[in-house]
């Protein structure tokens, strides 16, 4: 009795791991340094706390969604059943344009963090074996362990807390700078928020991950909600650190804040557990996130939905079964775009576009959910009993938050504006295509 | 003997035939749990040295167990190569509980064996 109450903890830990694992990355550090810098305490505190309240609402929809359709690819099979084909292969694509955001993201920060010093070249070259590794190990067939994830994942929450433990007890760095901030507007809220939420990105990825019908319904939904309260606790208490204990000045000049905090701190074994926290989180992100974005790429290969060519190329499978292809592009373009980023210094607008995105992606669920539940459920699992009219208002409002957020970045650089433009046609136009391609296959008499 | 029964009979001889599955699965070895929502049946298809080795309605001792869930119905048309799994799987008419090299391997088994 005891030992089954031990698996069942342990297994859910396992999916709290997964969720929470997916979306804490060293990137997370870098949004919360430039939360804390535009930001006073108390605004610091609300934008999170209203980041974190729209995730458990959603991690709630998602958990109702994901035990009333276990295992299936989320955002593809909700929003297809919620809507129709066209608007979930559309958001699909988004939710594709933002994968490698997210890397780009990811690898420039993680590369900030542990080799602050080095040039371009260098952090060129770690990235290019980096991402080649990993394309490697997935080739190879070798995959972390789920129990070796979730002791990263322990070992990342336990760092992070300390750390923050640490700054929160430090002297202030400057009581007026800790309390002032710029005046308070409601799109400084908007925008605040739309990049909070990129803090939680990816922590329903662990929706079709159960492993047995049971965790289905009960484990995965409650892992996703307990991912998120997790979440929320740890970016509070590291984003209040990192605005008391560090000078502003500090912290606008980094690039990875949690390293200049653990500095600050400790010296020099602040740093080395501050880029420790840098590789088990780029470790628990791009473990499962290459896994899942390989799946996605080589699913959409497989239903003719990335054109015909690509789609063609992209379904090859080795010998052994692996999506050979597609994890060879999804490698090079993570590689293209780390190298891009390296040359560059667009962390922090990628960042922002890619919240901006994601919270759309987000506002889309929530407008599923709400459809969903107008329609008959014959087995239903897990349950959250939040009246639907609360979900209309999360879809509203979330799309609001990432307007402005997505507004906020480009709305000084017509390039990227142009260029998000340029892809929401191009994604339109193939998502129509394909959508029309499978309306008139599934005409087609049958012999 | 049901045509659920049959249509994985049916399965478990063409993937045996097949010259590429052999090589696919090398070394995988799970106990595939074929579960009926709507009837209750449940039907184990044990894989073991390259080849689909048995199946029967008794329960496994394998550590390592996928399950795959729809109604008897889907199931049926699924195993006899009649309607797609990815599309199957998509529209989540299809449960499929397993890792991700589990999942991979079963996508490959089915677009080998159908091309789908």
């Amino acid at each position: 009795m005891a030992s089954s109450r031990t698996e069942k903890w342990t297994e859910l830990l396992g999916y709290v791991a997964l969720s929470a694992g997916m979306a804490v990355a060293a990137s997370s550090y870098l949004v919360l340094g430039l939360l804390a810098r535009g930001h006073s305490l108390g605004s610091l505190a609300l934008v999170l706390g209203l980041a974190c309240a729209m995730c458990l609402l959603l991690a709630l929809a998602l958990g109702e969604m994901s035990s009333r359709f276990p295992s299936a690819p989320g955002i593809r099979t909700y929003l297809r059943r919620a809507f129709d084909d066209r608007t979930s292969l559309f958001f699909t694509y988004v939710m594709m344009l933002i994968i490698p955001l997210v890397a780009w993201v990811e690898i420039k920060v993680f590369l900030a963090a542990l080799l602050p010093q080095a040039g371009a070249a260098l952090q060129c070259l770690v990235a290019a074996l980096l991402v080649l590794a990993l394309a490697w190990l997935n080739l190879r067939e070798h995959h972390v362990p789920r129990h070796v994830q979730t002791l990263v994942f322990c070992l990342l929450v336990v760092l992070s807390f300390g750390l923050s433990a640490l700054g929160l007890q430090a002297p202030v760095a400057s009581a007026a700078e800790a309390a002032a901030g710029p005046a308070f507007s409601l799109a400084m809220l908007g925008e605040g928020v739309g990049l909070s939420f990129f803090l939680f990105v990816g922590f329903e990825w662990v929706a079709p991950m159960a492993r047995t019908p049971a965790a289905a319904r009960q484990a995965v939904p409650w892992s996703m909600v307990l991912a998120v309260l997790l979440l929320g606790a740890m970016y509070l208490a590291f984003g209040l650190a990192l605005k008391q204990a560090l000078p502003a000045a500090r912290l606008a000049a980094s690039a990875a804040p949690h390293v200049t905090l653990g500095e600050h701190l400790l010296g020099a074994p602040g740093r080395w557990a501050a880029q420790a926290l840098s590789l088990f989180a780029l470790l628990t992100t791009l473990n499962a996130g290459l896994l899942g974005a390989t799946r996605l790429v080589y699913g959409l290969a497989r239903e003719q939905a990335l054109g015909p060519r690509a789609s063609a190329w992209l379904r090859n499978l080795s010998p052994r079964g692996v999506p050979s292809h597609a994890v060879l592009a999804l490698a090079l373009a993570s590689l293209l775009s780390a190298l891009w980023v390296i040359a560059g210094n667009h962390a922090a607008a990628v960042a922002g576009v890619g919240a901006g995105l994601y919270t759309l992606v987000y506002a889309v669920f929530a407008a599923a959910h709400v459809r969903l539940r107008q329609l008959p459920n014959p087995w239903p699992g897990f349950q959250a009993r939040v009246p639907v009219a609360v979900y209309g208002l999360l879809a509203v409002l979330a799309t609001c938050v990432a307007g402005a957020t997505v507004l906020s970045v480009v709305q000084d650089q017509p390039l990227a504006m142009l260029a998000l433009l340029a892809f929401a046609v191009a994604a339109l136009g193939l998502s129509h295509r394909v959508a029309q391609g499978k309306q008139m296959q599934a005409a087609l008499p049958t012999h | 003997m049901t045509p659920l029964l049959q249509a994985l009979e049916q399965f478990r001889q063409q993937a045996n035939s097949h010259p590429r599955i052999a090589t696919l699965i090398k070394g995988w070895e799970p106990t595939i749990v074929v579960d009926a929502l709507d009837t209750g049946v449940t039907h184990y298809l044990s894989v073991h040295a390259g080849r689909m080795a048995s199946i029967s309605e008794q329960g496994s001792d394998s550590r390592h167990l996928l399950h795959m869930r729809a109604t008897e119905a889907v199931l049926t048309a699924l195993f006899a190569g009649r309607s797609n799994p990815a599309s199957a799987f998509l529209d989540g008419s299809l449960e499929v509980f397993a890792d991700d090299k589990d999942h991979v391997k079963l996508e490959a088994i089915s677009l080998v064996l159908w091309g789908a």
